[in-house]
This record gives C-alpha cells, structure tokens and sequence, in this order.
C-alpha cells in the first residue's frame, strides 16, 4: 500500500472506474477519508440512501414496457445514483452475461435481467449463475428454451464455458456437451412466461463434465465450474481488465484469483482486492483506457451536475456510436479500446459535449475558486473536471481562447466563457480517454 | 511531392506546418495516382444466395426449397441455369448492359458457419488469426491502402460509410473518415459562446494538430490522429457537390449512403476506398418477404449509384465489390428460414467489370457439403484479381500468399457503352 500516491487524481481515477466520474466535492471526498474508506463507501453502499434517485425516476414519467423506457430508467440510474459501483457493475456484468433485446423482444424481461444483474452486483457469481441460467431473457437468447434431450441445443452451454465462466480454452467439446445435456429441461412456462423446469425433457444420464461424472444437472455445472481454479482466473482477469487496464501482469491476476476463490466467489471481496491494489493506481492504470460511449455520456452529466433529464438525448448519442445498453451487438459484449474512436464517434462526442456544457451552470463547476486571470480558470475548469493532465500548448490554447490577453472574461461573460470551456475540455482528446 | 508518412507527420504537425495548410494542396493532388476507386459493400448476417443467384433449372432447389423457393415465372432468368431474384430487376437490366457480375461458390477452407469468424476472415485475409479470441489488428484494404496510397493519403482517401470503421479497413497510417450524412458531419457550438464559433473551432483543432512527442500513450496518439482527421474531413466534405436528384435511390439507409458516395467521389478529392454496410441478412425465419425487401433495396441502390456515377462521369473509374461472411443452407429450416451456411455469392458492378457474365460453376444442388454449397473459389482470389488488375498493385504483400486471377476485369465493353439517360 505505501507506493500509493491517494491524492486528488488517485480519487477522481477510482470514481472514474468504479462509478461514472466524480463531482469535485466527491473527489475531495475521498481525499480527506483515505483510500480504503473510499473504496469501503462505495463497495459496501448498501446503507447508502438511494431515495432521491427513486424520486427522480419515479418524477421522470418512464414506461417501463417499451424498450425506450427501460433504457432511460437505466441511464438515469447511471447519471444520478447515490450508488455508482453498484450502476458500473451492473453494466459491467450485463456485458458480461451480454443478452440483447433485439432477439428476445420483450422489455419487461431485459427488465427483470436487469434487476437480477443490481440484486447480485457485487454478490456470489455462483448464485447470479445459478439464476441467470433459469432468466426468461438469458433462456430465449441463447435458445435454451428449445434444448430437450432428444435435441439438445449447445448455444448455452457453449458459451457458459467459453464466455461466463471459464474462457477459450479451459474446456473441451465433451464439457460442452455435458453442459449442454444438464441444462435440457431449462424453459419457459407457456402460463407465467418465467422459468420452469420439465423433468420429461431433461436427460438424467450420466455426463462427465471437468473430469467428474453423475447425473449433473445445470447448477450442477455451474458449481462445478465455479469451483474450479481455472475459473477464478478467468473472472480475476476480467474484472480487473474491465476496471484496471488490459494485459496485466500474471502475477497481480494470480493474487486476486486467489482472494476471489477464497471467498466462495464473492464478487465484493474481487472488486474490493482490485480497487485497493497497487496496479489499479499505477501509471499503467490511471487514463490508460478508452472512454466507452456510456462512460462518455454518463460521467459529462455526473461531472458538470446537469439537472433535468438528459437521458433521451444521451440515449441518441449511444445509438450513433453503437453502445445502446440492453441491446450488445452479439453475446461476446461491446469491444473496447481505440474501436469506440473514429471521426465519425470524435464528431459525435463533440455535439453531446455542446448541448451538456449548454445546460452546465459555470458557477457550480467554479463554485468555491478563486480565479483572478485567464490561467488560473483554466487550472480550475481542467481540476474540477479531472483533474485532467494537458500539454502545456493546449493549455495556452485554453487560456488564449478565455482571455487574449491573459486576463478575466468581461462582466457577464462569465457564464458564457465557462460553458465554452467546459465544452473545450470535454472535447479534448485527454478527456476521451477514462 | 516528398512522399511522406502521414503518422509521421502527424506527429510533427504541429512543430511546422498545420494541416488546414496541407489539405488543400493534397487533394488538387493526383499525380502518380491512376484515379481508380474501389467501393466494398458488405451484406452483414450471410446474404442466401440460393434466392438471390437461382439455380432454377436444378430438380434439387424446388425439393430443398418447397415454401421458399421463387416460383419458376418470377425469375429473372440470365441464363438457362441462372436466375436472379425478382426483386433485382434493376440488376438483371445491369448485367444485360454488361456492367454487373457475380462470382459463385466462393468461400475458404475454415468456412464455419460462425458469423463472428468468418467475418474476421473476409476482414483481415487471414484464417490464422482471425476469430472472436485472436483479434486481428489490420484489415486487408488497410493494409493495402498502407502500402500503396498512406503517400497521397489524407482523411478521405479511405471511407467507411456508418460510424464505424470495419475491420477490414483498419489501417496503420491511412485512417478512415467514418461519415453517416453530410448533413450532420458538422460540429455544433453554442450560440452564446463568447467571439463566436471559430476561435472555438480553431482552439480545439489546434489542440489536436499537437504533436505527442513526450506523451507515453499510444491511445492518446490515435485518439489525436482521428480527431485531426476529423476536422480534415470536416472542411473536405464542405467541397461536395449536392446529391443526384435524378439517379433514382431507394430511400433507405444504403440509398443514402450510395448516394453520399458518389458526392464524394464527384468532388474529386482523392478518395481511393470506401466501405458501405447494409444489415439484415441473417434470415433465420419467414425469410420471403424480408429476404426481396433486402434485395430491393440492394438492387436499387447499386443501380442508382451506377446511373449516378455514368451522369457525373466518373463510371470508368468505380468497382463495387458486394460480399456476404456466408451463404445459407440449401434446405430451408423448419420456420420458413434458413440457417448458416458455407459458400456463398459475390457480386461485381462497374464499366470495367466483364460484366453480363458469371465466374465459377453453377452451384450444383446435388452436391452439398453438410447441407451447404462447399466452397470451389477462394475469396482471396476475388481480392487478388481487384488489387492486380483494376487497382494496379501487388497484391501478394496485401493477401500475404498467392491466389487465382480471377479475369474478371478488362476493358469496357463498346456495345454497353452507352449511357442510361434517366430523367
């Protein structure tokens, strides 16, 4: 712990990963309360009063039967929780179980996902397993619905192993096959529209699956996997990758594979060991990943404290770059990286930076300062919204576009030239980057 | 003009010279360049070939086919084997004019049936590396814009029609410009801001043009290259004229985007490759109707474009290359659809395309691979005879291995020679 600098780009950096940015006052937060406390006030945020949320939702007039409904809700969650590990993981882990409403068509179950998703967000990976197995949305998307043992269906099973629980690899056909057998019998009631089990359908024979045999059924395979040391691995490496930084050393995976395994897979304690490491503070980690769309959208609402309700524009922003939560482009989830940046996605970054800063209220991002010249608003405006490190040439860029002659904006221009740097800063390439 | 490298000098940008200086100069440009365009249309979800290029005088398509199968009147026969789908009407009129081909049974060895894989296949030219888990980092018209245009490059010499930039155009130095509509490619400020939009506009772009040097971050680098390229293509795009009022597009996505191309192209500025995506081909159920709504919409917006680029006088210069990732099984599935397939079909449009003819066999319904039509011609061959003859290159660096010339490019044919006159 002593090589961690816990400073103010040490905090702003765990906002920006475990949540979707911070607020200034967020930021100076954490300094004050150190680092594991931070880190505490957002894993264990269960005593954390969320009520205001539920008032603003419950005041935004959302339907939740249509798809546009339930992906405004979801945003809204994003940008004005109380709670924001607990919003980041439940995106973090519908990417993993990626289940798209394009195939299963009903809102009301990529609804229902969604809510097992909050409910285990930092739970028992085996469980949310367990009980992701037996969704109505999970069982339309990869067919198992269909599977009976006469005619078994392996799109789940398959990808249980190769994309859930143990990666590429780390099984063979036969595992496959096994699954697969074990989960016939896993559907959908015609009458509730929610999971049942049909024993006439299930195959009760004998399957080996990771070296041991019996007549397991799919919790049965999910417990197998779980247990195994293969399977620690896979998850340490992808959450730590999903929070940290890609290609991490083995030996900073091996440690939380350990910690996550000891715990019973306890995804709080894997998320708590990766959020109070070393690494995740290391210069490999801090702005070292690619702002997604929605790590866009959301952290420019939550950093400038945009009231209202920006979501349905938000909403337009994530379709034209191709990240509409709820609906993944294929069960692998979203890429990640340098795919989200092309001239087409900068442009559009860009205008939802105009319309955000447009509704931004200068005087809060500023509010507490003292600013006497053009240089000192520009170290403001780049700390309350980071604090973000510049070039030294588009610093002066910055400060030349607030004051030719390094001095104040007019009376009155206050507002304007704040909103007009917020938008600058938030077009910045540094600021694309999380 | 020194032959440079565009990464290079954006990196050094901005110690010299700023790219608002250079563009204009690079796109008065041409020299060394014979002008000639390629323009990738890629069919997303495995386009069924079957009842697109019909093999109708085959017993085997109406018994693998009884509910999909296109009744024998509607056919648009080419030939007293082949028929195309009556939704391409216009097309079948194309390859009466000689200016439309297709290539049949193309495939490759690994053809397996996952749209994930093989789409990285077609992508990247590569079989090895291609796959959900072993990401490919360059495209094959990346890598071939890389090695034979990154000296003239500039940020619309590669298009990528959509906000994304396919796979197959990832590139080390010749990044696309991805534009949806012209309309919208602007940035927008607010009104109030102080001094107005330029001083705005010009402090950000000049943050862009910054070089790097110094900075650890290779992302960091790529997200400026874009940016840079967007502002480029930006004031570029300003350049265009307006769209054909008479070509006759479907109003469709790929109607639009057709049309934005061949504004583009008219403006003259240099644009050597495009990419232009249209989805929906994965027809797993009640795939009649949807199936010759797609092919209508495919049909018309080649045509149009044809006709748009014989009124502005650029047909001599265009190829369009169509590919799907694979064909569907012959037999059609229990829900009026049908499931992945193997090999499929290609198609090829352009004045100097030997058109009003087909390259390879006739699928043969009688001899099926696993229930799919196995694959009797490499696509990488339909890429090597595009790179050689029409482009003008080597394509061995490109595809990294040898393939089949295919003879399908020459010059235009003097009968077809004149133009539709569409009013």
């Amino acid at each position: 712990m002593a090589s961690i600098v816990w400073d103010r780009r040490a905090a702003a950096h765990l906002y920006r990963r475990a949540g979707f940015g911070a607020t200034p006052e967020e930021t100076d937060r954490a300094v004050d309360e150190g680092m594991e406390a931070s880190v505490a006030r957002l894993v264990d945020y269960e005593s954390i009063d969320d009520s205001a949320l539920e008032q603003r939702l419950a005041r935004a007039r959302i339907d939740p039967t249509t798809f546009v409904g339930i992906l405004r809700w979801w945003l809204l969650r994003m940008m004005y929780t109380a709670r924001p590990l607990e919003e980041r993981m439940t995106f973090l882990l519908h990417d993993h179980f990626a289940t798209s409403a394009f195939k299963v068509q009903d809102p009301g179950w990529m609804l229902q996902q969604n809510e097992l998703l909050r409910r285990y967000a930092l739970g028992d990976l085996t469980e949310l397993t367990i009980e992701i197995s037996r969704d109505p949305a999970m069982l339309v998307w990869l067919d198992n619905y269909l599977s009976r043992k006469e005619h078994p269906n392996e799109n789940y099973g398959r990808e249980l192993l190769e994309l859930f629980l143990l990666g590429h690899g780390a099984y063979s056909e036969q595992d496959v096959m096994s699954a697969t057998r074990a989960f016939t019998g896993w559907t959908i009631s015609r009458r509730t529209r929610q999971f049942t089990f049909i024993d006439a359908i299930h195959d009760h024979g004998q399957k080996t699956f990771l070296g041991q045999t019996g007549d397991w059924n799919g919790d049965d395979v999910v417990r197998i996997a779980c247990e195994s040391d293969a399977h620690a691995h896979f998850m340490a490496h992808k959450m730590f990758e999903s929070l940290a930084y890609a290609n991490p050393d083995e030996h900073v995976i091996h440690q939380l594979a350990h910690v996550y395994h000891d715990s019973g897979t306890s995804m709080r304690e894997l998320v708590r060991a990766i959020l109070t490491s070393d690494a995740f503070y290391s210069d490999a980690a801090i702005w070292a990943k690619v702002k997604s769309p929605v790590d866009h959208a959301i952290a420019s609402v939550r950093q400038l404290r945009i009231d209202g309700d920006p979501s349905r524009f938000a909403a337009s922003i994530l379709a034209y770059q191709g990240q509409v939560p709820f609906n993944p482009p294929d069960v692998d989830g979203w890429p990640s990286g340098l795919a989200w940046i092309n001239s087409g996605t900068l442009l559009g970054r860009m205008n939802y930076a105009t319309a955000v800063t447009a509704a931004s209220d200068p005087f809060v991002i500023g509010a507490g300062a003292t600013i006497g010249n053009a240089a000192e608003m520009v170290s403001v405006f780049l700390d309350r919204l980071g604090p973000i490190d510049v070039p030294h040439e588009t610093r002066a860029r910055l400060e030349g576009w607030v004051s030719p002659d390094g001095g104040l904006p007019g009376a009155g221009e206050y507002a304007a030239t704040g909103r007009g740097l917020a938008h600058l800063i938030l077009s910045l390439a540094e600021w694309q980057l999380n | 003009m020194t032959p440079f490298n565009r990464r290079d000098f954006l990196r050094i940008g901005g110690a010299a010279v700023s790219l608002t200086f250079l563009a204009p100069r690079l796109v008065l440009s041409d020299a060394g360049s014979n002008g000639r365009i390629l323009v990738i249309l890629q069919l997303v979800g495995g386009n069924d070939s079957v009842n697109t290029v019909i093999p109708y005088a085959d017993p085997k398509y109406r018994q693998w086919r009884p509910l999909l199968a296109i009744p024998d009147a509607e056919i648009l026969k080419v030939d007293s084997r082949l028929g195309l789908h009556p939704s391409m009407g216009a097309l079948a009129e194309l390859y009466q004019r000689r200016r439309f081909a297709f290539v049949n049974n193309v495939g490759f060895p690994t053809l397996d049936r996952s749209h994930f894989h093989c789409q990285d296949v077609w992508q990247t030219a590569d079989e090895n590396h291609a796959g959900a888990h072993g990401r490919h980092s360059s495209g094959w018209l990346g890598r071939y814009a890389d090695l034979y245009l990154g000296h003239e490059a500039h940020s619309l010499t590669a298009l990528s029609i959509g906000n994304r930039v396919p796979l197959g155009m990832a590139a080390e130095t010749v990044i696309p410009a991805a534009i949806t509509s012209a309309a919208t490619y602007q940035i927008q400020t607010d009104p109030r801001t102080p001094g107005g939009r330029e001083p705005w506009l010009a402090a950000i772009r000049g943050s862009y043009e910054h070089g790097s040097m110094g900075h650890a971050h290779g992302d960091l680098d790529a997200i400026r290259m874009s940016g840079a390229e967007m502002f480029e293509s930006i004031d570029l795009l300003e350049t265009i004229p307006p769209p054909s009022e008479t070509a006759g597009y479907p109003d469709s996505s790929l109607g639009r985007g057709f049309q934005l191309v061949s504004q583009v192209l008219a403006a003259n500025l240099g644009t050597r490759v495009v990419w232009i995506s249209t989805g929906g081909y994965d027809t797993h159920s009640t795939q009649g109707g949807m199936h010759a709504n797609l092919l209508a919409d495919l049909s018309g917006s080649l045509a149009a474009f044809q006709a748009d680029l014989e009124q502005r006088r650029l047909d001599d210069r265009v190829v369009v290359m169509g590919w799907s990732e694979f064909g569907r099984r012959v037999q059609e599935n229990a829900s009026s659809g049908t499931d992945h397939g193997k090999a499929g079909t290609m198609f090829l449009m352009g004045n100097h395309v030997k058109g009003g003819a087909f390259y390879g066999e006739v699928p043969d319904l009688g001899t099926l691979d696993q229930g799919d039509l196995p694959t009797q011609i490499d696509f990488r061959s339909v890429y090597w005879t595009l790179i050689d003859d029409w482009l003008g290159h080597d394509p061995e660096p490109v595809l990294m291995g040898r393939y089949e010339n295919l003879g399908f490019i020459g010059e235009p044919d003097p009968v077809a020679r004149r133009r539709a006159v569409r009013r």
